[in-house]
């Protein structure tokens, strides 16, 4: 059975472990992860450079975010780079309830033994 | 109207201005709210007795996706009516106003939308009456409104009821079940604002458009 370079699934498992980590405690240090290359398309919206990315992603008007990761994908990508689809569940602002399912996807590349997210994706899946 | 038939009310405006609150005053009594995951949509629904007899209104409120970015269409068609929703003491959530308008209107043409601004227990108001231009442009109807106050919860419901019955005069005959007012309001600063928002209504619309 062929299967992806574990390698490659444990770095994509840890930055995506790493990213809500920091998501979900203290949003202003995605300025960690988000690179002056980096685009985002974040609920339709795209946002080039990780100055107005995490401007954007401090601004949204929720305090709190929970979430429950129900899947991650990883295959490694041609340039070279690992390519990750998440899946998961949020609350928002401690709102048990009401639950709401999102996908994210990240390009990370390769750069000199360590990876630079590229390419980020995010959707609530609503109806 | 049927009075069998159930009323889809949408509930809009910026994340944080009060709507779940709102919405949450009113004890439904048999029945309780249902949360529809694929919508990510709480259905309260809400009865009013009224001279027209009962009315069943379900409210669809928002499980906080707003605070991302808007809202689907799913959320919005079939509705019947709407109100939006803003906070009196955040001038940003009223100059939003006019976005959660277009958004309502572009997949619901021609509903009764009421524009509530909530909050009005707060001291220190940010949107005062005189500057709430907004509805008349487009035949809304206003109401200063405080949830944890349960000040004129229903006044947006029977306006509604009274649009969708074809402007029949509408009354309540039996008052809504609300939780306990866990704030009490200025009576004084009440009579104020009502007779700001009235003299407001008594004056032309400023000519321009750039600021509501």
């Amino acid at each position: 059975m062929q299967s992806v370079d574990p390698q490659v699934v444990g770095v994509g498992k840890q930055f995506v472990e790493h990213y809500y980590g920091i998501f979900d405690s203290n949003r202003a240090g995605l300025t960690q992860i988000y690179q002056q290359q980096t685009t985002l398309t974040w609920e339709g919206k795209f946002l080039s450079g990780a100055d107005a990315i995490v401007k954007h992603i401090v601004e949204l008007p929720f305090q709190q975010t929970n979430r429950k990761i129900n899947s991650i994908d990883c295959q490694q990508t041609y340039q070279p780079g690992i390519m990750i689809t998440v899946t998961g569940t949020l609350i928002i602002d401690g709102e048990a309830k009401n639950q709401l399912k999102f996908v994210q996807v990240f390009n990370l590349a390769s750069n000199n033994g360590s990876f630079l997210l590229i390419n980020d994706f995010f959707r609530l899946v609503l109806d | 109207m049927a009075e069998k038939e159930q009323i889809k009310l949408v509930l809009v405006g910026d994340g944080g201005v009060g709507k779940t609150t709102f919405v949450q005053r009113h004890l439904t009594g048999e029945f309780e709210p249902r949360y529809i995951p694929t919508l990510g949509v709480s259905v309260h629904p809400l009865i009013f007795y009224t001279n027209f007899g009962k009315i069943h209104f379900n409210v669809w409120d928002t499980a906080g996706q707003e605070k991302f970015g808007g809202l689907r269409d799913g959320y919005y068609i079939q509705g019947n009516c709407a109100i939006i929703m803003f906070d009196v003491t955040s001038r940003i959530s009223y100059k939003n106003v006019p976005n959660w308008h277009s958004d309502l209107t572009r997949v619901c043409e021609n509903i009764p939308i009421v524009l509530c601004g909530n909050k009005v227990d707060v001291k220190d108001r940010k949107v005062k009456p005189s500057q709430i231009v907004f509805h008349r442009r487009y035949n809304l109807s206003y109401y200063d409104v405080s949830a944890k106050s349960n000040y004129n919860f229903e006044k947006p419901f029977v306006w509604l009821t009274s649009k969708l019955l074809g402007n029949k005069a509408v009354t309540l005959v039996q008052q809504p079940t609300l939780k306990l007012p866990e704030t009490v309001l200025d009576s004084n600063l009440m009579s104020l604002y009502e007779k700001e928002v009235a003299d407001a209504a008594a004056l032309p619309l400023p000519e321009d458009n750039d600021d509501l």
